[in-house]
C-alpha cells in the first residue's frame, strides 16, 4: 500500500525536483517555480531504465519480446485548490527499439464505472529513436469523490516492428478532497471495478472460433 | 455491495467452491444467464487483408465475447456460495442452487478461471478475480427447465476494457482449441497460476518486465501491458508451461549468443535476432501454440508478433512478422547470412519450421506434409519422446552429463525436435532447410 499524499509525498516535496515538458527530451533535472497551492513532489531523475533481466533462476521464459517501449506515470505536484487536492502527473515514454518510432499519446481519467471523466488531457504526438525518451505535458484534473485511472496510452508505431498501444495507469481514491494513490488489488476490491454491466442483447460474438 | 468483493478475496485456490456440497433439507431453484467481456485484444487479422484461414479477425476487435467455460458461483445476501457451475462456450450458463431456508436475494458471480481447473487468474496478491452483478430478488420458483433469468451482463467496456477477461480469452481459446487436443496435456496441464497485471510481483516470479513462466513452479506473471497482446504474452507463457509439463528439462535461459570470439549478446530476444539453438526452439515452440490457436492450417499470411494491434502494416504483415515465409524455397537459399545476425539463429526460422511442420499449404517446394491433417496432436506431443539425457537430441542435451554446466547450447533445439520427429512420426527435413536449418 502507498502513503497518502499527505504522507511520503509531502515529505520529499521540499527537495523541489521535478519536470515538467514535452516533446522528446533527453532525461535531466528541473527546479519548478513555486506555485501557490502547488507543491512539488521530489524524484531522482535516471534517464531511460534497462528492461531488467528475470532473477529468478526457475523461469522457464527468461521474458518475453521487448516492448517497443516503456511508458510510465510520473508525478510532480500536489495541488490545493478550494481545499481539494489533485495530483499533476506526466508521462515519460523511453524509447527501447527503432531508427525511428512515430509517437502519440493522450492521458484521460476514466471513473470506476467505465466512463471518461475527463478526456484528451495532454495529448502530442512525438518522433524518436531507440534510447530517446519523450515526455507529455502535464497531466491533471481535478475529481470529484471517488474511484478513478488516471491513464495514458501511447500508440508506439517503430519503423521496424508492428505498432502497438502501450499504457500507464495510475489507481486513484478521492474522499473528503483527499487523494490517494492505490494499487490494483485496492482498486478492485474498493471501487466499482468488479461490478458488471448490464447487456441487452447477447454478446456480439459467439464462443467458438 | 462492497461487502462480497471484500470478502471473495480468495486466496488462489479453487477447492472451497468445488467443494461445496448440496445441505440436506435444502430448498433449491435455478438461475440462468450469460456473461461477456469487453474485447480488445490485438493479433487479429485486419479487415484489409484477405484472411485466409484467420479465426480471429478484426471484427471481433473491440465488441463483446461470451466468458467463455469459466466458473461461475451463486451467492446469498450473506456471501454464502450456495450453487456452483460453469459457463458454456458462447457464456450461457444455467446453474443450481441450494439452501436451507429461502434466500430473498442471490447474485452470481463470474471467475476468470477455467471450469477444469487448468489455468486461473489472479492479481498481484494471488486473489482470484472475480466479478458480479450485485444481488436480485430470488424468483418464489424456479426449476431445470425453468430457471431463473438473470440476463446479459458483461465485464469492462469499451472505454475500460478488462486485461484479465481479455488474457483469460486468449488463454481459454488456446487450452480449448490446441493444448486440449493432446492427451499428455490433457493429463499434466493443471492448476496453472497466472497473476497480473504489473512487471514486479513480490513473493511470485519477482520482476519479469515482459512476463514470464515457470514450468516447475506452474506459474505465469503477466506484466502490466500483457493484457491485450495475446500472442506474444498470455498464450506465449501458457506455451511454455505446456512445453514444460510435456517433458520437464534441467533449464538453461541463456539468451546471449553471439559470433564466436565476440562479446556476449543481449540478455533478451526478439523474433529476428539471432539466439543460442535451445533459446530460439524454447520461444519458439512456446509461440507455436498461440499461431495455430489463432490461425487455420490453410492461411495464407498467418503473423505472430508482439501488438495490441495487428501485425500487419495495411495489408501485408509487419516487418518479420510471418510465419508463412515462402520467400524462402529450398532450393534457393536466400537466408541471411550476416555473421552478426545469421537468420538461422532467429527464433522467428523456428517458428517457420514449426508452422510448415503443422500447416496445409504447398509453399511450391514439395511440402506436402501437414501435421494438422495427419499427426495434429503427435507434432505437439514430440518432446514427450525425447529420450532421457544429455546426449545428443536427448531433453537435457544442452546439459554436461552431470548436470553442472550448460555445455551444448544450440542442444534441444529444432534439430532435435525434428531428428525425434522423425523417429517417431516422420521425417522434416525438407521443411526445416526451407526455414534456413534452424539449430
Amino acid at each position: 500500500m502507498r502513503p497518502t499524499v499527505s504522507g511520503m509525498w509531502k515529505r520529499w516535496a521540499p527537495l523541489g525536483i521535478g519536470v515538467v515538458t514535452g516533446g522528446i527530451i533527453v532525461c535531466g533535472v528541473a527546479i519548478e517555480p513555486v506555485q501557490p497551492g502547488r507543491v512539488a513532489i521530489a524524484r531522482e531523475i535516471t534517464g531511460a531504465p534497462v528492461g531488467a533481466p528475470a532473477g529468478a533462476g526457475a523461469l522457464t521464459c527468461s521474458g518475453g519480446m521487448d516492448y517497443p517501449a516503456t511508458v510510465r506515470l510520473v508525478p510532480d505536484a500536489v495541488v490545493t485548490t478550494g481545499g481539494r487536492e489533485s495530483v499533476e502527473y506526466h508521462a515519460e515514454i523511453d524509447l527501447h527499439k527503432g531508427g525511428k518510432v512515430g509517437l502519440a499519446w493522450e492521458a484521460d481519467v476514466v471513473d470506476d464505472n467505465g466512463q471518461k471523466v475527463a478526456s484528451k488531457l495532454a495529448a502530442g504526438t512525438g518522433r524518436g529513436k531507440a534510447g530517446d525518451t519523450a515526455a507529455t505535458g502535464a497531466i491533471s484534473a481535478q475529481l470529484a469523490d471517488g474511484y478513478y485511472m488516471v491513464r495514458v496510452r501511447v500508440a508506439v508505431s517503430p519503423d521496424d516492428a508492428p505498432a502497438t498501444v502501450m499504457q500507464a495507469i495510475q489507481y486513484v481514491n478521492v474522499s473528503n478532497g483527499k487523494w490517494r494513490e492505490m494499487d490494483d488489488v485496492q482498486w478492485r476490491a474498493d471501487s466499482n471495478a468488479h461490478l458488471a454491466f448490464r447487456a441487452t442483447t447477447p454478446p456480439t460474438k459467439r464462443g467458438g472460433r | 455491495m462492497l461487502r462480497l468483493i471484500r470478502r471473495v478475496c480468495i486466496a488462489a485456490t479453487f477447492s472451497v467452491a468445488l467443494g461445496y456440497v448440496t445441505p440436506a433439507q435444502a430448498v433449491t431453484g435455478y438461475v440462468r444467464g450469460n456473461w461477456a467481456f469487453w474485447n480488445q485484444n490485438g493479433n487479429y487479422c485486419p479487415s484489409a487483408n484477405t484472411c485466409t484461414g484467420a479465426y480471429y479477425t478484426q471484427s471481433g476487435f473491440d465488441t463483446l465475447w461470451p466468458v467463455s467455460n469459466a466458473a461461475i458461483w451463486v451467492v446469498d445476501s450473506s456471501d454464502a456460495i450456495i450453487g456452483t457451475g460453469a459457463t458454456d462456450d458462447d457464456g450461457n450458463y444455467t446453474v443450481s442452487w441450494s439452501r436451507s431456508t429461502f434466500p430473498s436475494q442471490i447474485g452470481v458471480v463470474i471467475f476468470p478461471y477455467q471450469k477444469d481447473g487448468r489455468f486461473y487468474f489472479a492479481n498481484t496478491d494471488g486473489q482470484l478475480i472475480n466479478n458480479w452483478f450485485g444481488l436480485v430478488n430470488t424468483a418464489s420458483s424456479s426449476s431445470e427447465t425453468s430457471p431463473q433469468d438473470v440476463g446479459y451482463w458483461h465485464v469492462g467496456s469499451s472505454t475500460a476494457p478488462d486485461p484479465f477477461y481479455n488474457a483469460y480469452w486468449a488463454a481459454e481459446w488456446q487450452w480449448r482449441y490446441t493444448m486440449n487436443l493432446v492427451g499428455i496435456l490433457q493429463t499434466n496441464f493443471n492448476n496453472v497460476q497466472i497473476r497480473g497485471f504489473a512487471n514486479t510481483i513480490s513473493g511470485y516470479q519477482g520482476t519479469c518486465n515482459t512476463s514470464c513462466a515457470s514450468g516447475p513452479a506452474n506459474q505465469v506473471q503477466l506484466d502490466s501491458n500483457a493484457g491485450f497482446a495475446p500472442q506474444a504474452r498470455v498464450m506465449h507463457e501458457l506455451g511454455h508451461i505446456a512445453s514444460y509439463v510435456t517433458h520437464p528439462w534441467a533449464l538453461t535461459g541463456d539468451y546471449t549468443w553471439s559470433p564466436p570470439g565476440d562479446p556476449p549478446g543481449a540478455a533478451s530476444w526478439c523474433q529476428d535476432c539471432p539466439e543460442w539453438g535451445v533459446a530460439a526452439f524454447e520461444e519458439a515452440w512456446a509461440t507455436h501454440y498461440g499461431s495455430i490457436t489463432l490461425w487455420a492450417d490453410n492461411a495464407e499470411t498467418p503473423t505472430t508478433c508482439l501488438s495490441s494491434g495487428p501485425c500487419y502494416s495495411g495489408a501485408s504483415p509487419a516487418f518479420h512478422t510471418d510465419l508463412e515465409a515462402s520467400s524462402y524455397p529450398f532450393n534457393t537459399n536466400n537466408c541471411g547470412l550476416s555473421a552478426s545476425n545469421p537468420e538461422a539463429r532467429w527464433p522467428l526460422s523456428a517458428m517457420r519450421y514449426f508452422w510448415d511442420v503443422f500447416d496445409n499449404h504447398n509453399d511450391a517446394d514439395g511440402d506436402q506434409y501437414s501435421a494438422s491433417q495427419s499427426h495434429y496432436w503427435q507434432h505437439l506431443a514430440n518432446l514427450a519422446w525425447y529420450p532421457e539425457g544429455t546426449g545428443t537430441n536427448q531433453i537435457d542435451e544442452p546439459w554436461n552429463s552431470d548436470y553442472s554446466a550448460v555445455t551444448e547450447k544450440d542442444g534441444r533445439g529444432s534439430v532435435s525436435y525434428a531428428a525425434n520427429y522423425a523417429i517417431n512420426v516422420t521425417d522434416t527435413t525438407l521443411l526445416k532447410t526451407d526455414n534456413c536449418s534452424p539449430p
